[in-house]
Protein backbone atom coordinates (compact mmCIF):
# COMPACT_ATOMS: atom_id res chain seq x y z
CA UNK A 1 0.00 0.00 0.00
CA UNK A 2 1.18 3.47 -0.87
CA UNK A 3 1.04 6.65 1.77
CA UNK A 4 -1.71 7.95 -0.68
CA UNK A 5 -3.83 4.12 -0.91
CA UNK A 6 -3.00 4.54 3.32
CA UNK A 7 -4.32 8.38 3.44
CA UNK A 8 -7.21 8.18 1.12
CA UNK A 9 -8.65 4.92 3.77
CA UNK A 10 -7.73 7.31 6.69
CA UNK A 11 -9.64 9.92 5.09
CA UNK A 12 -13.07 7.59 4.99
CA UNK A 13 -12.17 6.51 8.78
CA UNK A 14 -11.92 10.00 9.88
CA UNK A 15 -15.30 10.98 8.61
CA UNK A 16 -17.31 8.05 10.03
CA UNK A 17 -16.01 8.53 12.96
CA UNK A 18 -16.45 12.17 13.31
CA UNK A 19 -19.35 11.91 11.69
CA UNK A 20 -18.84 14.13 9.37
CA UNK A 21 -18.85 13.25 5.58
CA UNK A 22 -17.48 16.49 4.05
CA UNK A 23 -14.60 16.16 6.41
CA UNK A 24 -11.23 16.87 4.68
CA UNK A 25 -8.15 16.07 6.39
CA UNK A 26 -4.56 16.57 4.77
CA UNK A 27 -1.36 14.77 6.06
CA UNK A 28 -0.80 17.88 8.57
CA UNK A 29 -3.81 18.06 10.88
CA UNK A 30 -3.52 17.75 14.19
CA UNK A 31 -5.53 17.14 17.05
CA UNK A 32 -5.32 21.11 17.32
CA UNK A 33 -7.06 21.46 13.88
CA UNK A 34 -10.30 19.66 14.74
CA UNK A 35 -12.80 20.83 17.72
CA UNK A 36 -13.90 17.30 17.08
CA UNK A 37 -10.82 15.41 17.83
CA UNK A 38 -10.80 14.64 21.25
CA UNK A 39 -10.27 11.96 23.43
CA UNK A 40 -13.24 9.97 22.55
CA UNK A 41 -12.83 10.46 19.20
CA UNK A 42 -8.82 9.50 19.38
CA UNK A 43 -9.75 6.26 21.13
CA UNK A 44 -12.47 5.52 18.32
CA UNK A 45 -9.81 6.24 15.22
CA UNK A 46 -7.41 4.40 17.09
CA UNK A 47 -10.05 1.12 17.06
CA UNK A 48 -10.98 2.46 13.71
CA UNK A 49 -7.86 2.46 12.47
CA UNK A 50 -6.50 -1.10 13.98
CA UNK A 51 -9.13 -3.01 12.63
CA UNK A 52 -9.18 -1.62 9.12
CA UNK A 53 -5.46 -2.38 8.57
CA UNK A 54 -5.52 -5.38 10.60
CA UNK A 55 -2.35 -3.54 13.10
CA UNK A 56 -2.49 -3.45 16.74
CA UNK A 57 -0.75 -0.48 18.07
CA UNK A 58 1.08 -0.18 21.14
CA UNK A 59 1.29 2.55 23.82
CA UNK A 60 5.07 3.76 22.61
CA UNK A 61 3.75 3.91 19.67
CA UNK A 62 0.45 5.52 20.43
CA UNK A 63 2.17 8.44 22.30
CA UNK A 64 3.98 9.18 19.05
CA UNK A 65 1.29 10.13 16.75
CA UNK A 66 1.08 14.04 16.66
CA UNK A 67 -0.59 14.34 13.30
CA UNK A 68 -2.19 12.29 10.10
CA UNK A 69 0.78 12.15 8.33
CA UNK A 70 2.75 10.11 11.51
CA UNK A 71 -0.18 7.53 11.48
CA UNK A 72 0.04 6.98 7.72
CA UNK A 73 4.04 7.04 8.05
CA UNK A 74 3.80 4.27 11.43
CA UNK A 75 0.76 2.38 9.58
CA UNK A 76 2.81 1.70 6.38
CA UNK A 77 5.75 0.60 8.25
CA UNK A 78 3.35 -1.60 10.14
CA UNK A 79 1.71 -3.70 7.40
CA UNK A 80 4.91 -4.27 5.23
CA UNK B 1 -4.83 37.49 58.69
CA UNK B 2 -8.21 36.04 56.63
CA UNK B 3 -8.41 32.54 55.67
CA UNK B 4 -7.58 33.49 51.96
CA UNK B 5 -3.95 34.82 52.93
CA UNK B 6 -3.46 31.86 55.22
CA UNK B 7 -4.01 28.96 52.79
CA UNK B 8 -3.08 30.49 49.44
CA UNK B 9 -1.31 34.13 49.27
CA UNK B 10 1.23 33.52 52.71
CA UNK B 11 2.34 29.54 51.54
CA UNK B 12 2.78 31.27 47.89
CA UNK B 13 4.53 33.77 48.60
CA UNK B 14 7.17 31.60 50.63
CA UNK B 15 7.32 29.41 48.00
CA UNK B 16 8.31 32.30 45.55
CA UNK B 17 10.92 33.94 48.31
CA UNK B 18 12.15 31.06 49.39
CA UNK B 19 12.37 28.43 46.78
CA UNK B 20 12.82 30.46 43.53
CA UNK B 21 14.96 28.44 41.68
CA UNK B 22 12.73 25.34 41.51
CA UNK B 23 10.68 24.90 38.90
CA UNK B 24 6.68 25.53 38.78
CA UNK B 25 5.47 24.65 35.59
CA UNK B 26 6.23 22.34 32.86
CA UNK B 27 4.00 23.98 30.02
CA UNK B 28 4.77 22.34 25.93
CA UNK B 29 7.97 21.08 26.85
CA UNK B 30 9.24 24.12 28.98
CA UNK B 31 9.94 24.24 32.46
CA UNK B 32 9.53 27.85 34.27
CA UNK B 33 10.76 28.52 37.92
CA UNK B 34 9.14 30.06 40.29
CA UNK B 35 11.19 33.19 39.81
CA UNK B 36 9.88 33.63 36.23
CA UNK B 37 6.78 32.98 37.99
CA UNK B 38 6.30 35.49 40.39
CA UNK B 39 7.77 38.10 37.36
CA UNK B 40 5.35 36.95 35.09
CA UNK B 41 2.66 37.49 38.18
CA UNK B 42 3.68 41.09 39.14
CA UNK B 43 4.69 42.26 35.61
CA UNK B 44 0.48 41.63 35.29
CA UNK B 45 -0.49 42.85 38.17
CA UNK B 46 0.87 46.57 36.57
CA UNK B 47 -1.31 45.69 33.70
CA UNK B 48 -4.23 45.52 36.05
CA UNK B 49 -3.59 48.22 37.97
CA UNK B 50 -3.36 50.38 34.68
CA UNK B 51 -6.66 49.24 33.33
CA UNK B 52 -8.95 52.30 33.00
CA UNK B 53 -11.96 50.41 34.41
CA UNK B 54 -11.28 49.57 37.78
CA UNK B 55 -13.88 46.22 37.80
CA UNK B 56 -13.73 43.62 40.20
CA UNK B 57 -13.76 40.87 38.23
CA UNK B 58 -12.26 40.37 34.88
CA UNK B 59 -12.20 37.62 31.84
CA UNK B 60 -9.59 35.31 31.53
CA UNK B 61 -8.95 33.81 28.01
CA UNK B 62 -7.25 30.54 28.67
CA UNK B 63 -3.87 29.49 27.10
CA UNK B 64 -1.65 26.58 28.09
CA UNK B 65 1.11 29.37 29.11
CA UNK B 66 2.84 30.56 32.32
CA UNK B 67 0.57 33.95 31.37
CA UNK B 68 -2.95 32.65 32.06
CA UNK B 69 -1.49 30.77 35.51
CA UNK B 70 0.37 33.94 36.52
CA UNK B 71 -3.16 36.01 35.09
CA UNK B 72 -4.70 34.18 38.25
CA UNK B 73 -2.16 34.86 40.88
CA UNK B 74 -2.23 38.63 39.59
CA UNK B 75 -6.58 39.01 39.87
CA UNK B 76 -5.80 37.40 43.37
CA UNK B 77 -3.05 39.38 44.76
CA UNK B 78 -4.56 42.51 43.36
CA UNK B 79 -8.12 41.33 45.07
CA UNK B 80 -9.94 40.76 42.04
CA UNK B 81 -11.60 37.50 40.57
CA UNK B 82 -11.88 35.43 37.02
CA UNK B 83 -13.76 34.39 34.77
CA UNK B 84 -12.48 31.75 32.31
CA UNK B 85 -13.12 32.09 28.98
CA UNK B 86 -12.24 29.37 26.44
CA UNK B 87 -11.03 30.21 22.79
CA UNK B 88 -12.63 27.62 21.83
CA UNK B 89 -16.26 28.11 22.83
CA UNK B 90 -18.30 29.91 20.41
CA UNK B 91 -18.52 33.37 20.06
CA UNK B 92 -22.18 33.47 21.59
CA UNK B 93 -21.10 31.85 24.34
CA UNK B 94 -18.61 34.04 25.25
CA UNK B 95 -20.34 36.99 24.86
CA UNK B 96 -23.34 35.81 26.50
CA UNK B 97 -21.00 35.20 29.48
CA UNK B 98 -19.44 38.46 29.38
CA UNK B 99 -22.33 40.42 29.02
CA UNK B 100 -23.95 38.56 32.00
CA UNK B 101 -21.14 39.60 34.25
CA UNK B 102 -21.11 42.54 32.95
CA UNK B 103 -16.69 42.59 32.67
CA UNK B 104 -15.34 44.99 29.70
CA UNK B 105 -11.62 43.78 30.97
CA UNK B 106 -10.33 40.91 29.64
CA UNK B 107 -6.74 39.15 30.21
CA UNK B 108 -4.98 37.47 27.15
CA UNK B 109 -1.94 36.61 27.22
CA UNK B 110 -1.60 36.79 23.57
CA UNK B 111 -1.62 40.20 23.09
CA UNK B 112 -0.63 41.81 26.34
CA UNK B 113 2.96 43.05 26.64
CA UNK B 114 3.97 43.65 30.44
CA UNK B 115 5.99 45.67 32.12
CA UNK B 116 7.86 44.16 35.16
CA UNK B 117 7.44 45.71 38.53
CA UNK B 118 8.24 43.31 41.40
CA UNK B 119 6.28 43.33 44.65
CA UNK B 120 5.54 40.50 46.46
CA UNK B 121 2.55 42.07 48.88
CA UNK B 122 -1.18 42.02 47.75
CA UNK B 123 -3.94 44.15 47.84
CA UNK B 124 -5.96 43.24 51.27
CA UNK B 125 -9.52 41.74 49.99
CA UNK B 126 -12.00 40.07 52.03
CA UNK B 127 -12.93 36.58 52.73
CA UNK B 128 -16.08 37.15 51.09
CA UNK B 129 -15.15 38.78 47.98
CA UNK B 130 -15.03 36.25 44.34
CA UNK B 131 -12.24 34.15 43.62
CA UNK B 132 -13.62 32.94 40.39
CA UNK B 133 -17.30 32.41 38.93
CA UNK B 134 -17.16 29.08 36.21
CA UNK B 135 -19.52 28.88 34.04
CA UNK B 136 -21.45 25.64 33.53
CA UNK B 137 -24.73 24.54 31.82
CA UNK B 138 -27.61 25.71 32.40
CA UNK B 139 -31.03 23.78 31.62
CA UNK B 140 -32.81 26.79 30.12
CA UNK B 141 -30.30 26.91 27.52
CA UNK B 142 -28.20 29.65 29.47
CA UNK B 143 -25.31 29.16 30.70
CA UNK B 144 -24.96 29.84 34.43
CA UNK B 145 -22.17 31.40 36.92
CA UNK B 146 -21.44 29.78 39.94
CA UNK B 147 -19.65 32.35 42.04
CA UNK B 148 -16.71 31.08 44.37
CA UNK B 149 -15.82 33.04 47.28
CA UNK B 150 -12.16 33.43 48.67
CA UNK B 151 -13.24 32.21 51.92
CA UNK B 152 -14.90 28.69 49.33
CA UNK B 153 -11.46 28.14 48.01
CA UNK B 154 -9.60 28.75 51.51
CA UNK B 155 -11.61 26.11 52.89
CA UNK B 156 -12.05 23.78 50.36
CA UNK B 157 -8.04 23.80 50.82
CA UNK B 158 -8.09 23.20 54.92
CA UNK B 159 -10.01 19.97 53.93
CA UNK B 160 -8.05 19.22 51.73
CA UNK B 161 -4.85 18.57 53.63
CA UNK B 162 -7.09 17.03 56.52
CA UNK B 163 -7.24 14.18 53.96
CA UNK B 164 -3.57 13.58 54.72
CA UNK B 165 -2.54 14.16 51.10
CA UNK B 166 1.01 15.61 51.40
CA UNK B 167 2.77 17.15 48.76
CA UNK B 168 6.27 18.49 48.88
CA UNK B 169 8.55 20.39 46.63
CA UNK B 170 10.27 17.31 45.22
CA UNK B 171 6.62 16.41 43.72
CA UNK B 172 5.85 16.69 39.96
CA UNK B 173 1.93 17.36 39.93
CA UNK B 174 -0.18 16.78 36.85
CA UNK B 175 -2.93 19.10 35.69
CA UNK B 176 -5.22 17.89 32.93
CA UNK B 177 -8.24 19.36 33.42
CA UNK B 178 -9.46 22.49 31.29
CA UNK B 179 -9.20 25.86 33.68
CA UNK B 180 -13.35 26.27 33.03
CA UNK B 181 -13.29 23.13 35.31
CA UNK B 182 -12.98 23.21 39.61
CA UNK B 183 -10.49 20.42 39.19
CA UNK B 184 -7.89 22.55 37.65
CA UNK B 185 -7.80 24.64 40.58
CA UNK B 186 -7.19 21.87 43.26
CA UNK B 187 -4.62 20.83 40.58
CA UNK B 188 -2.53 23.86 40.53
CA UNK B 189 -3.53 25.50 43.96
CA UNK B 190 -2.16 22.56 46.30
CA UNK B 191 0.85 22.06 43.97
CA UNK B 192 1.88 25.82 43.72
CA UNK B 193 1.24 26.22 47.47
CA UNK B 194 3.88 23.53 48.76
CA UNK B 195 6.71 24.50 45.66
CA UNK B 196 5.91 21.48 43.80
CA UNK B 197 6.05 21.53 39.99
CA UNK B 198 2.68 21.66 37.83
CA UNK B 199 2.86 19.77 34.41
CA UNK B 200 -0.16 20.73 32.05
CA UNK B 201 -1.63 19.11 28.91
CA UNK B 202 -1.97 21.96 26.21
CA UNK B 203 -4.48 22.52 24.49
CA UNK B 204 -5.11 21.10 21.20
CA UNK B 205 -3.83 17.50 22.11
CA UNK B 206 -5.32 14.54 22.80
CA UNK B 207 -5.28 14.73 26.66
CA UNK B 208 -4.85 11.11 27.47
CA UNK B 209 -2.07 10.25 25.00
CA UNK B 210 -0.52 13.66 26.38
CA UNK B 211 -0.91 12.48 30.19
CA UNK B 212 0.35 8.94 29.42
CA UNK B 213 3.51 10.35 28.05
CA UNK B 214 4.14 12.97 30.56
CA UNK B 215 3.33 10.26 33.85
CA UNK B 216 5.68 7.99 31.96
CA UNK B 217 8.26 10.26 30.58
CA UNK B 218 8.29 13.00 33.40
CA UNK B 219 7.64 10.41 36.23
CA UNK B 220 4.43 12.52 38.03
CA UNK B 221 4.00 11.52 41.49
CA UNK B 222 0.35 13.13 42.13
CA UNK B 223 -2.39 13.84 39.95
CA UNK B 224 -6.30 14.15 39.79
CA UNK B 225 -7.62 12.28 36.63
CA UNK B 226 -11.50 11.43 35.21
CA UNK B 227 -12.09 7.80 35.30
CA UNK B 228 -12.42 7.78 31.54
CA UNK B 229 -9.14 8.62 30.94
CA UNK B 230 -8.15 5.84 32.57
CA UNK B 231 -10.50 3.61 30.46
CA UNK B 232 -8.97 4.99 27.61
CA UNK B 233 -5.46 3.95 28.78
CA UNK B 234 -6.80 0.76 29.86
CA UNK B 235 -5.67 -1.42 26.90
CA UNK B 236 -1.86 -0.11 27.39
CA UNK B 237 -1.90 -0.66 31.08
CA UNK B 238 0.37 -3.63 30.44
CA UNK B 239 2.95 -1.99 28.66
CA UNK B 240 2.17 1.62 30.50
CA UNK B 241 5.43 2.57 33.47
CA UNK B 242 3.04 4.83 36.27
CA UNK B 243 5.60 3.60 38.75
CA UNK B 244 5.99 7.61 39.75
CA UNK B 245 2.41 8.19 40.87
CA UNK B 246 2.35 8.09 44.72
CA UNK B 247 -1.00 9.44 45.01
CA UNK B 248 -3.76 9.41 42.04
CA UNK B 249 -7.43 11.20 42.70
CA UNK B 250 -10.03 9.79 40.49
CA UNK B 251 -13.01 12.56 40.19
CA UNK B 252 -15.52 14.55 38.08
CA UNK B 253 -17.13 11.04 37.26
CA UNK B 254 -19.02 7.75 38.54
CA UNK B 255 -15.79 5.53 39.08
CA UNK B 256 -16.10 2.02 37.73
CA UNK B 257 -14.93 -0.73 40.60
CA UNK B 258 -13.09 -3.24 38.18
CA UNK B 259 -11.16 -0.22 36.46
CA UNK B 260 -9.92 0.84 39.61
CA UNK B 261 -8.60 -2.82 40.07
CA UNK B 262 -6.90 -2.89 36.76
CA UNK B 263 -5.52 0.62 37.60
CA UNK B 264 -3.51 -0.33 41.40
CA UNK B 265 -2.26 -3.55 38.87
CA UNK B 266 -0.60 -1.06 36.74
CA UNK B 267 0.34 2.27 39.02
CA UNK B 268 2.00 -0.22 41.86
CA UNK B 269 2.81 2.40 44.03
CA UNK B 270 -0.24 4.54 44.00
CA UNK B 271 -2.71 5.61 46.94
CA UNK B 272 -6.59 5.63 45.00
CA UNK B 273 -9.00 8.20 46.51
CA UNK B 274 -12.52 8.79 44.67
CA UNK B 275 -13.21 12.64 45.37
CA UNK B 276 -16.80 14.01 44.90
CA UNK B 277 -17.90 17.27 44.45
CA UNK B 278 -20.12 19.71 42.88
CA UNK B 279 -18.69 22.96 41.07
CA UNK B 280 -21.29 25.21 43.73
CA UNK B 281 -19.44 23.27 46.51
CA UNK B 282 -16.49 23.93 45.31
CA UNK B 283 -14.34 21.08 44.08
CA UNK B 284 -14.93 18.21 46.66
CA UNK B 285 -17.18 17.58 49.19
CA UNK B 286 -16.39 13.57 49.98
CA UNK B 287 -13.90 11.32 49.28
CA UNK B 288 -13.50 7.63 49.84
CA UNK B 289 -9.67 6.36 50.22
CA UNK B 290 -9.48 2.91 48.51
CA UNK B 291 -7.89 -0.09 49.50
CA UNK B 292 -5.53 -1.95 47.94
CA UNK B 293 -6.38 -5.87 47.36
CA UNK B 294 -8.84 -5.59 49.57
CA UNK B 295 -12.91 -4.95 48.48
CA UNK B 296 -13.56 -1.58 48.32
CA UNK B 297 -17.03 -0.38 48.79
CA UNK B 298 -19.01 -0.25 45.75
CA UNK B 299 -22.35 -0.19 44.23
CA UNK B 300 -23.37 -1.30 40.70
CA UNK B 301 -19.77 -1.52 39.91
CA UNK B 302 -19.74 2.18 40.71
CA UNK B 303 -16.81 2.90 43.93
CA UNK B 304 -18.70 4.22 46.71
CA UNK B 305 -18.00 8.48 46.94
CA UNK B 306 -17.27 7.93 51.26
CA UNK B 307 -17.50 10.30 53.65
CA UNK B 308 -17.49 14.33 54.03
CA UNK B 309 -14.59 16.14 53.94
CA UNK B 310 -13.93 17.93 57.48
CA UNK B 311 -15.38 21.02 56.47
CA UNK B 312 -18.59 19.90 54.77
CA UNK B 313 -22.00 18.65 56.34
CA UNK B 314 -23.60 16.27 54.51
CA UNK B 315 -27.51 14.88 54.65
CA UNK B 316 -29.51 13.06 52.57
CA UNK B 317 -33.23 13.88 51.92
CA UNK B 318 -36.22 12.87 50.86
CA UNK B 319 -38.35 14.89 48.50
CA UNK B 320 -40.55 16.29 51.10
CA UNK B 321 -37.22 17.42 52.81
CA UNK B 322 -37.00 15.05 55.26
CA UNK B 323 -33.81 13.24 56.09
CA UNK B 324 -33.85 9.70 55.26
CA UNK B 325 -33.93 6.66 57.29
CA UNK B 326 -31.31 3.66 57.14
CA UNK B 327 -30.64 2.70 53.74
CA UNK B 328 -32.98 4.74 51.99
CA UNK B 329 -32.29 6.35 48.94
CA UNK B 330 -32.16 10.12 48.44
CA UNK B 331 -30.86 13.37 47.58
CA UNK B 332 -26.97 14.60 48.51
CA UNK B 333 -27.31 18.13 49.72
CA UNK B 334 -24.27 19.75 51.41
CA UNK B 335 -23.31 22.55 53.23
CA UNK B 336 -20.50 24.34 54.99
CA UNK B 337 -17.82 27.16 54.11
CA UNK B 338 -17.58 25.49 50.54
CA UNK B 339 -20.73 26.16 49.28
CA UNK B 340 -21.27 28.85 47.14
CA UNK B 341 -23.33 32.07 47.94
CA UNK B 342 -25.00 31.48 45.27
CA UNK B 343 -25.30 31.72 40.99
CA UNK B 344 -24.82 34.99 38.89
CA UNK B 345 -28.08 37.35 39.02
CA UNK B 346 -30.12 34.14 39.04
CA UNK B 347 -32.90 34.48 41.57
CA UNK B 348 -34.94 32.01 40.47
CA UNK B 349 -32.38 29.30 40.06
CA UNK B 350 -31.06 30.18 43.47
CA UNK B 351 -34.16 29.89 45.33
CA UNK B 352 -34.46 26.34 44.04
CA UNK B 353 -31.29 24.77 44.36
CA UNK B 354 -30.45 26.46 48.39
CA UNK B 355 -32.71 25.64 51.26
CA UNK B 356 -32.04 26.23 54.88
CA UNK B 357 -32.27 23.40 57.62
CA UNK B 358 -31.57 23.49 61.38
CA UNK B 359 -30.04 26.68 60.70
CA UNK B 360 -27.74 25.67 57.86
CA UNK B 361 -27.67 26.35 54.40
CA UNK B 362 -27.85 23.16 51.96
CA UNK B 363 -27.44 22.88 48.51
CA UNK B 364 -29.25 20.36 46.58
CA UNK B 365 -26.91 18.32 44.64
CA UNK B 366 -29.29 16.69 42.46
CA UNK B 367 -27.49 13.29 43.23
CA UNK B 368 -29.28 10.08 44.08
CA UNK B 369 -27.66 8.77 47.05
CA UNK B 370 -27.89 6.56 50.37
CA UNK B 371 -25.65 6.42 53.60
CA UNK B 372 -24.19 2.60 53.69
CA UNK B 373 -24.11 0.86 57.12
CA UNK B 374 -19.98 1.84 57.61
CA UNK B 375 -21.38 5.49 57.68
CA UNK B 376 -20.19 5.69 53.51
CA UNK B 377 -22.39 7.47 50.99
CA UNK B 378 -23.44 5.25 47.74
CA UNK B 379 -23.79 7.18 44.49
CA UNK B 380 -26.76 5.77 42.88
CA UNK B 381 -27.09 8.19 39.64
CA UNK B 382 -29.32 11.69 38.91
CA UNK B 383 -32.33 12.57 40.34
CA UNK B 384 -32.25 14.92 36.94
CA UNK B 385 -30.94 15.46 33.52
CA UNK B 386 -28.10 16.21 33.49
CA UNK B 387 -24.94 13.93 32.42
CA UNK B 388 -21.19 13.97 32.51
CA UNK B 389 -19.22 13.76 29.41
CA UNK B 390 -15.58 13.19 29.59
CA UNK B 391 -16.14 14.66 33.41
CA UNK B 392 -17.86 18.12 31.82
CA UNK B 393 -21.36 18.49 33.36
CA UNK B 394 -23.87 18.59 30.56
CA UNK B 395 -27.58 19.90 31.23
CA UNK B 396 -29.46 17.67 28.24
CA UNK B 397 -31.95 20.14 28.67
CA UNK B 398 -29.79 22.89 26.90
CA UNK B 399 -28.91 21.14 24.29
CA UNK B 400 -32.59 20.36 23.69
CA UNK B 401 -33.16 24.14 23.91
CA UNK B 402 -31.07 25.16 20.83
CA UNK B 403 -32.16 22.10 18.75
CA UNK B 404 -35.93 22.93 19.19
CA UNK B 405 -34.64 26.48 18.57
CA UNK B 406 -32.99 25.20 15.15
CA UNK B 407 -36.40 23.50 14.31
CA UNK B 408 -38.38 26.53 15.02
CA UNK B 409 -40.11 24.85 17.95
CA UNK B 410 -41.51 23.00 15.27
CA UNK B 411 -40.29 19.63 15.90
CA UNK B 412 -40.00 18.11 19.60
CA UNK B 413 -36.24 16.86 20.20
CA UNK B 414 -34.91 15.03 23.46
CA UNK B 415 -31.25 14.05 24.53
CA UNK B 416 -30.08 11.37 25.89
CA UNK B 417 -27.04 10.36 27.39
CA UNK B 418 -26.25 6.30 27.41
CA UNK B 419 -23.64 4.25 27.48
CA UNK B 420 -21.09 3.00 24.43
CA UNK B 421 -19.27 -0.20 24.12
CA UNK B 422 -16.54 1.19 25.83
CA UNK B 423 -18.37 2.50 28.87
CA UNK B 424 -17.88 5.83 28.22
CA UNK B 425 -20.55 8.59 28.50
CA UNK B 426 -22.56 10.02 25.03
CA UNK B 427 -25.44 11.81 23.83
CA UNK B 428 -27.57 10.99 21.32
CA UNK B 429 -30.44 13.44 19.94
CA UNK B 430 -33.74 12.12 18.82
CA UNK B 431 -35.36 14.55 16.53
CA UNK B 432 -39.38 13.85 15.94
CA UNK B 433 -39.18 14.04 12.47
CA UNK B 434 -38.49 12.24 8.67
CA UNK B 435 -35.56 11.96 8.65
CA UNK B 436 -33.25 14.22 6.85
CA UNK B 437 -29.65 15.41 6.95
CA UNK B 438 -28.21 16.92 9.94
CA UNK B 439 -24.91 18.78 8.84
CA UNK B 440 -26.99 22.58 9.32
CA UNK B 441 -28.25 21.42 12.44
CA UNK B 442 -24.60 20.15 13.84
CA UNK B 443 -23.24 23.53 12.56
CA UNK B 444 -25.72 25.20 14.06
CA UNK B 445 -25.20 23.17 17.89
CA UNK B 446 -21.62 24.33 16.99
CA UNK B 447 -22.05 27.76 16.81
CA UNK B 448 -23.95 27.65 20.43
CA UNK B 449 -22.11 24.74 22.58
CA UNK B 450 -18.89 24.12 23.37
CA UNK B 451 -17.33 20.58 21.38
CA UNK B 452 -18.43 17.76 24.10
CA UNK B 453 -22.15 19.13 24.82
CA UNK B 454 -22.55 18.20 20.79
CA UNK B 455 -24.80 15.25 20.14
CA UNK B 456 -22.68 12.21 19.00
CA UNK B 457 -25.75 10.54 17.05
CA UNK B 458 -28.62 12.09 15.92
CA UNK B 459 -31.59 9.72 15.28
CA UNK B 460 -35.07 10.46 13.85
CA UNK B 461 -38.43 9.10 14.29
CA UNK B 462 -41.57 9.76 12.98
CA UNK B 463 -43.44 9.31 16.20
CA UNK B 464 -41.72 9.72 19.69
CA UNK B 465 -43.19 7.06 21.72
CA UNK B 466 -45.45 7.54 24.83
CA UNK B 467 -45.84 5.97 28.38
CA UNK B 468 -48.54 5.40 30.18
CA UNK B 469 -48.44 9.16 31.77
CA UNK B 470 -48.65 10.60 28.54
CA UNK B 471 -44.72 11.59 28.59
CA UNK B 472 -42.34 10.69 25.69
CA UNK B 473 -40.45 7.16 27.13
CA UNK B 474 -37.28 7.69 27.51
CA UNK B 475 -36.46 4.26 27.84
CA UNK B 476 -37.55 3.24 24.70
CA UNK B 477 -35.75 5.73 22.81
CA UNK B 478 -32.90 4.46 24.86
CA UNK B 479 -33.18 0.81 23.61
CA UNK B 480 -32.55 2.17 19.67
CA UNK B 481 -29.04 3.32 21.04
Amino acid sequence: MTENEIFEKLQNIFRSVMKNSALQITFETTPNDLAEWDSLAHAQLITEIESAFNVKFSLIEMLDLDNVSSIVKLLKQKIQ
Amino acid sequence: MNLFEYHILLPLKNILRNYSSLNSFYINGNFYTYRQFANRISAIRSVIRSAEKNEKIWGLALHDDLNTYASIFALWMEGKAYVPLHPSWPTDRIESIKEQVGCTNILDSCDAPYTIDLTDNWIEASDDDLAYILFTSGSTGMPKGVQISRKNIATFMDSFWQTGITITPDDHCLQVFDLTFDVSVQSYLVALTQGACVYTVPYGQVKYIYAASLIQEQKITFGAMAPSMLTYLRPYFNEFDASSMKTCIVTAEACPIDLMEAWFNCAQNTEIYDFYGPTEATIYCTYYKLTRSEKNLSLNGIISIGKPLSNVQAIIIREDGALVEGQEKGELCVAGDQVTIGYWKNDDKNASSFFEKDGKRYYHTGDLCYWDRSGNIMYSGRIDQQAKIQGFRVELGEIEYHARKFYNNEHRVLAIAYQNTHNLTEIALFVEAEKEKTTDLIYYLRSKMPHYMIPTRILFEKHFPLNKSEKVDRNILKQKL
